[in-house]
């Protein structure tokens, strides 16, 4: 009797749960991810806090105004420009900051604001992200400019402390 | 010619490519999905102030100045009030000052807290004073204390 010829054949596992389980992370990983870079920064290190929450909502008509620190002196992210302040050092502390072009870049972006949303100045909040050594003094100018613009509520920005 | 009856035939579409896609996607986002600390806001309300609008009748609200006296670092070296060689404080026992100011939780007065610090201290110390002024940890809850916080010369 002649003997059958062993047919070959693939053993398939069954696929299905790791597809499942992908997809749960694939869904997991989209619902985290953070599109919102616009206001982080590498260069700044927020001070931390323990007397903040998470805003429940994002604050209107808000401007965000990042000091980070540089070795000559600080630099400011104010939408998309950037602006370079050399500070004067101690043995020299009466020569004055040129706040000429913050002054500039602040018109513009509350100018912006008034002309398409039809706020005024005094309705504009500007979110300060601070990094945690600049100087307070240079804090203090760069809301004393905010203010010559009619801006007068500030949100002083800082990490939840857990 | 006798037709063969046809079987239900199982027609499987080929997944590898699907599979291929959604694992390019996963790597995808874990590799571009950064943890971002939770942040919060210090509000604060200060108009440039004028000069002008100034009412004589009207009694100006009680303040609380605490001058933050700097180390030539930088660093906080004493918080006094009133006036740089004023009573000091230490930044544990600000929010119990604060309180005591403020009357508790019955709805007493709302000072407002004038903050004066140096001009070279480091911006974290004033959070640190800010924080210890708008409120305090009471059982895990956060007791709110000053509302009003400003700068001094601002």
């Amino acid at each position: 009797m002649a003997r059958k010829r062993p047919q070959e054949k693939v053993v398939e596992g069954d696929n299905t749960p790791m597809i499942d389980m992908v997809f749960q992370l694939l869904i997991f990983f989209l619902i985290l991810i953070n599109f919102s870079e616009a206001d982080q920064n590498q260069m700044v290190v927020l001070p931390e806090s323990n007397m903040v929450k998470p805003p429940e909502q994002p604050i209107e008509n808000a401007l965000t105004l990042q000091i980070a620190p540089k070795p000559s002196g600080y630099k400011i992210f104010l939408g998309a420009n950037e602006i370079d302040f050399n500070v004067p050092n101690k043995k020299n502390p009466a020569a004055e900051i040129d706040f000429s072009r913050l002054k500039a870049s602040l018109k513009s972006e509350v100018d912006y604001v008034v002309r398409t949303k039809k706020k005024a100045a005094a309705e504009m909040t500007v979110i300060i992200r601070a990094h945690q050594d600049t100087e307070i003094h240079f804090v203090q100018k760069v809301i004393r400019e905010c203010q010559y613009t009619g801006i007068d509520t500030f949100a002083l920005r800082v990490k939840q402390k857990q | 010619m006798a037709r063969k009856k046809g079987g239900t035939e199982e027609v499987k579409g080929d997944m590898t490519p699907m599979i291929d896609m959604v694992f390019q996607l996963l790597i995808f986002f874990i590799l571009t999905l950064k943890i971002v600390d939770a942040e919060g806001d210090f509000n604060m309300k200060m108009p440039l102030q004028a000069g002008v609008n100034q009412q004589a009748d009207i009694e100006p609200p009680e303040t609380i100045t605490l001058f933050l006296n700097a180390q030539s670092n930088g660093d906080l070296a004493s918080i006094t009030i009133g006036s740089k060689t004023g009573t000091k404080v230490p930044l544990g026992e600000l929010s119990n000052l604060i309180r005591g100011r403020v009357g508790g939780t019955g709805g007493g007065s709302d000072p407002t807290v004038e903050l004066a610090p140096d001009g070279h201290l480091k911006y974290a110390y004033v959070v640190q004073v800010l924080g210890a002024c708008s409120g305090r940890m009471k059982d895990g809850k956060i007791e709110k204390l000053a509302s009003k916080i400003k700068f001094a010369g601002l």
